[in-house]
């Protein structure tokens, strides 16, 4: 087969792009996934004070920048070597519980739901969230804007203004919350729980309700039996904000956890010819290739891994929708696109968390931060993403400026698992002598859309600008079809 | 959603540390120094199409000041509307985790929102970063004045 060559220029357009290359016989013989990269952020960082990285983080991209501000609050806390009181710790996990809810609100219903709420094989024109108000009715989208201007509002009440907080300091929080802000955040949190019932309600109708969809969820061409990562707390329940990364293996047993600090005891990065982003992968099972299984060190970090990772969820709704989800699709859950069901419960979880720290005697406490004292030295923070385990690791010279940042971000993570469900997801689909329609190239898009892929800070740019083109290339190596998602 | 009554609204939209990306933040900034009128408010934003969009209810005209790929030379300016803008803006509104700024426009004009009549973008031809940076090339930076007359021309022109 022809070696693939990748025109520079190719990554000033700022694409993403499935290259599939075509046997002799028609049939698929590798998939690709590329994606440009920004370069330098780390760079850029080295000879700033510490205490800048959780404003400055959240500019790598506009998609989720309350996760880079709080996984660098995190981080500058351990290099200070101080805990932030338990209020400021309440209002950070609050922050980002109505994050969380907005985040996957806009994933289920403007990205990933469409496919199925319309259906995978209707035209790209209608496939959106016109489309489901059409179908569904115009109630549902003025639901969707009013979860996301909830989400934007709790953000901007304790992060100090809208989608890029700013509150967050090494030692915990530069403000307290008033009692009129807390009644308000508890009014919104009551509205986002029964939001989250309805999204699920949504899901279960239009979705599993659905003997065909509940197939191709079920199907092989979606599933990869891999290892799966997430955070979770000491009673090994969900938790976005903090905890140690638990890893199972494909057969759901234990692989290990790890505290923040321990992180590169854990995980290694690859690089290969083809890709401009790494590979991460267990460093204590090894790079096997691009396979899945138990010897292979590929591991996904997304809704699903984190509820595969843990053993249950903190919030009764959301608990009772988990047990659900397991009985129906069994423990662990390979299925790729049951990533979509995954978000939905966490959104669930997300919006009773945020309700009951609204709701905690201790929110409005004026003792927000524990100034630090201590020389600066190193420091790790981990949080969840809504794509996956976010991990800053900072050093400082004694005057608390940056010498060496390193950042393994959410869709890094899943790298590996993306390219092996495209190529999955490619070969099962695409047989010699199969028409190549737009449908059945969409069909192969939405093994990658499933993981809810943030290209933005993966490559280090902004705001996850990165359109998707799938290109079909014959035996020759010439190009036969492109189409532009 | 407009605070403090104002009803024209300039945006300066990009990435401040990419290099040339951050040169609509400039132009706004340059727009401000120059304005002292309530009725027009100036926002710097990184946001792509659907929190964009959102930005813009409440006002009634929006002008946005963009970095642009068209292939044109370095500096070049470019009135656009929404939909090319996307077409042809370099790194924002497009995106696997957003609408672009058309759809979404779309959307928010169907839910009944507050959206603006008259939405025009104004294009900074600039060259596609790959590194992080606050400084601008010197042909972008050199647009900035006539980047900032443009929208204050077009701000004057409406009001007027």
């Amino acid at each position: 087969m022809q070696r693939i060559t990748i025109d520079p220029l190719t990554r000033l357009e700022g694409h993403g792009k499935i290259e599939i290359f075509l046997d002799e016989a028609g049939d698929v013989a590798n998939a690709y996934l590329q994606v440009p990269e920004l370069r330098g952020f780390e760079r850029f960082c080295v000879g700033r004070p510490v205490e800048e990285m959780p404003v400055l983080t959240n500019r790598i991209c506009g998609v989720c920048p309350e996760a880079h501000h709080m996984a660098a609050a995190k981080a500058a806390d351990a290099v200070y070597g101080v805990t932030p009181p338990p209020a400021a710790r309440k209002l950070r996990e609050l922050l980002y519980s109505a994050f969380f809810f907005a985040d996957h609100t806009t994933h289920f219903f403007i990205l990933g739901g469409p496919d199925f709420i319309m259906g995978p094989d209707t035209p790209v024109a209608e496939r959106n969230i016109l489309g489901v108000i059409k179908k569904v009715g115009l109630e549902i989208g003025g639901k969707v804007i009013q979860a996301r201007k909830y989400g934007h509002r709790a953000v901007e009440i304790i992060g100090g203004r809208k989608v890029h907080p700013c509150t967050a300091v090494p030692g915990g929080q530069t403000h307290a919350l008033s009692e009129e802000e807390r009644k308000e955040m508890e009014m919104m949190g009551r509205w986002a729980v029964e939001f989250g019932q309805f999204a699920l309600q949504v899901f279960h109708d239009l979705v599993l309700g659905n003997p065909e969809y509940l197939d191709m969820i079920l199907g092989d061409a979606y599933t990869h039996r891999t290892y799966y990562m997430g955070l979770v707390d000491a009673q090994n329940k969900v938790n976005f904000y903090d905890g140690r990364v638990r890893i199972v293996g494909p057969d759901g047993t234990h692989h290990g956890t790890y505290a923040p600090e321990e992180y590169r005891d854990w995980i290694a990065e690859r690089v290969e010819p083809w890709s401009y982003l790494k590979f991460p992968y267990l460093k204590k099972v090894g790079w096997n290739g691009f396979t899945d299984g138990a010897d292979s060190g590929i591991y996904m970090a997304t809704p699903l891994s984190r509820l595969n990772v843990a053993e249950g969820m903190a919030t009764p709704l959301a608990q009772a929708e988990y047990e659900k989800f397991f009985t129906t699709l069994g423990k662990p859950a390979h299925s790729r696109l049951a990533i979509h069901w995954a978000r939905l419960i966490e959104l669930l979880y997300a919006a009773e968390r945020w309700l009951e720290l609204a709701t905690d005697p201790e929110i409005t406490s004026p003792d927000v931060r524990v100034l630090p004292t201590a020389t600066p030295g190193e420091g790790v923070g981990i949080v969840e993403a809504p794509r996956g385990t976010l991990t800053h690791h900072y050093r400082c010279d004694e005057r608390g400026l940056l010498t060496m940042v390193n950042l393994v971000v959410g869709t890094t993570n899943n790298n590996a698992a993306m390219s092996l469900s495209i190529g999955k997801a490619a070969k099962s689909l695409i047989k010699a002598g199969t028409v190549v329609t737009e449908g059945l190239l969409n069909r192969i898009e939405m093994a990658y859309r499933a993981y809810d892929p943030c290209l933005g800070c993966a490559t280090h740019s902004l705001p996850g600008k990165i359109p998707l083109q799938v290109s079909i290339h014959d035996a020759g190596g010439a190009l036969v079809e492109v189409v532009r998602g | 959603m407009s605070k403090g009554g104002a009803t024209t609204l300039v945006i300066g939209l990009g990435n401040p540390i990419l290099g040339d990306d951050g040169v609509g933040w400039r132009v706004a900034e340059a727009v401000k120094a120059r304005l002292g009128d309530a009725n027009i408010e100036i926002l710097c934003l990184s946001l792509g199409g659907l929190a964009l969009m959102e930005h813009l209810a409440g006002y009634r005209r929006v002008i946005i000041i963009d970095a642009m790929s068209s292939g044109a030379p370095i500096g070049n300016l470019r009135r656009m509307t929404t939909k090319e803008m996307d077409d042809h803006s370099v790194q924002h509104t497009a995106s696997v985790h957003d609408l672009s700024l058309a759809t979404a426009l779309a959307l928010g004009r169907e839910l009944g929102l507050d959206l603006p009549g008259e939405i025009q973008v104004l294009g900074v031809e600039a060259k596609v970063e790959l590194d992080f940076g606050e400084t601008l090339s010197a042909a972008v930076a050199a647009a900035i004045p006539a980047a900032t007359a443009a929208v204050l021309a077009w701000l004057y022109a409406q009001t007027a």
